[in-house]
């Protein structure tokens, strides 16, 4: 057998061919696989051309501005015009405020203690007083003493004229030396 | 290589499945043939034949010219399936079990001796090793050229003419044993 004869035979072979149902029905299978698989999967943008990826960026770019130009319109709106941007809101006026009011009230709590303790110093005293009564209540007899003293002063400024200046000083002397005794 | 195959591959990468179709009706017999003289049986290439489109439709994104004809990538697939399938089943061919001839034209089986000469041929082809079997089927009976062999096979042409060359000596030879 020869070279080329058994080329020929090989080459005889071309016309095998696979049964025609499983060529069919295999072909259905494979086109519907890559369908079934496309489904199952989310949804996605198919991009075919430059333009495509020029409309896709587009409409990316300007979903981005809109939503930066949201968040800072929105920002701006609620520093600026809000009611809510009260001064109390500020937190370093907030801060101050809350100072002052500290302030006020350490002062408050002062006076408070100051009053407190001097209520406790009058309600000493009067209870030493209390205590120490007869102490107090001895120099009361004096003043007969002191009225009989007056009266002989008044006495003594009658009979002697107080008009003549020059023994004044004399008389005055003379009462305190009495008002000792 | 089919009419207009560039535009039907740029077609079936973006997901045409016409287009893959018309791809499918040309390669399918030759990826067939391929797979039935590297199986001997007619079950197993149907399965792997089928296998391979569906690989191949599925991962047609995957595919870029760069000098690989489609062909070659769809027997590279088909190459890589039959290895795939005879490490999972763990078993190797045994060239008595080869089935009784295809499908084929009615002028040809008519023919009454036809039927006997494949049988003898494909066992002749399986007792070749695989890179012989390779170059035979693509080259004979698959009329891949050289160049497309080479590509497949990622040898040299050279390689390739030598390889043919062994196989038909070889052919010859077991041919030529009445027994097969």
């Amino acid at each position: 057998m020869r070279d080329q004869d058994i080329i020929k035979i090989l080459q005889n072979f071309k016309s095998i061919k696979p049964d025609r149902n499983y060529s069919e029905k295999s072909r259905m299978l494979v086109l519907l696989s890559k369908e079934q698989i496309a489904d199952n999967k989310l949804p996605s943008f198919k991009i075919k051309s430059f333009a495509d990826v020029l409309k896709l960026s587009t409409l990316v770019g300007a979903a981005i501005f809109l939503l930066l130009f949201l968040v800072g319109g929105v920002s701006y709106i609620n520093k600026n015009f809000s009611p809510l941007a009260l001064e109390g809101l500020n937190q370093k006026s907030l801060i101050a405020e809350a100072e002052n009011i500290n302030n006020s009230i350490q002062i408050t709590l002062e006076e408070i203690k100051y009053l407190n303790q001097s209520n406790q110093n009058a309600i000493n005293t009067i209870e030493e007083v209390s205590k120490n009564k007869s102490m107090y209540v001895a120099p009361t007899s004096t003043p007969s003493v002191s009225t009989s003293t007056i009266d002989e002063i008044d006495k003594f400024l009658i009979e002697n004229n107080p008009s003549s200046t020059e023994n004044q000083s004399d008389l005055i002397d003379k009462l305190l030396n009495q008002i000792s005794q | 290589m089919l009419d207009g195959e560039e535009n039907l591959i740029t077609d079936a990468i973006r997901g045409e499945a016409s287009a893959f179709g018309l791809l499918y009706d040309y390669y399918q017999p030759k990826i067939y043939r391929f797979i039935f003289f590297k199986t001997g049986r007619r079950e197993e290439a149907e399965d792997l034949t089928h296998q391979v489109f569906l690989n191949a439709w599925q991962n047609v994104k995957n595919y870029k010219f760069q000098g690989f004809p489609f062909s070659s990538w769809l027997y590279q697939i088909a190459r890589n399936q039959i290895i795939d399938h005879y490490r999972t089943r763990k078993e190797t061919l045994n060239i008595e079990n080869v089935d009784e001839p295809e499908t084929v034209d009615i002028s040809i089986e008519d023919k009454m001796d036809f039927g006997l000469e494949i049988k003898r041929v494909k066992k002749a082809i399986l007792a070749l090793n695989e890179e012989q079997q390779d170059v035979i089927i693509m080259r004979f009976i698959d009329d891949l050229s050289p160049k497309e062999i080479s590509l497949t096979l990622d040898k040299p042409e050279s390689t390739i003419r030598v390889l043919q060359h062994r196989a038909i000596k070889t052919l010859q030879k077991l041919l030529e044993i009445k027994e097969i």
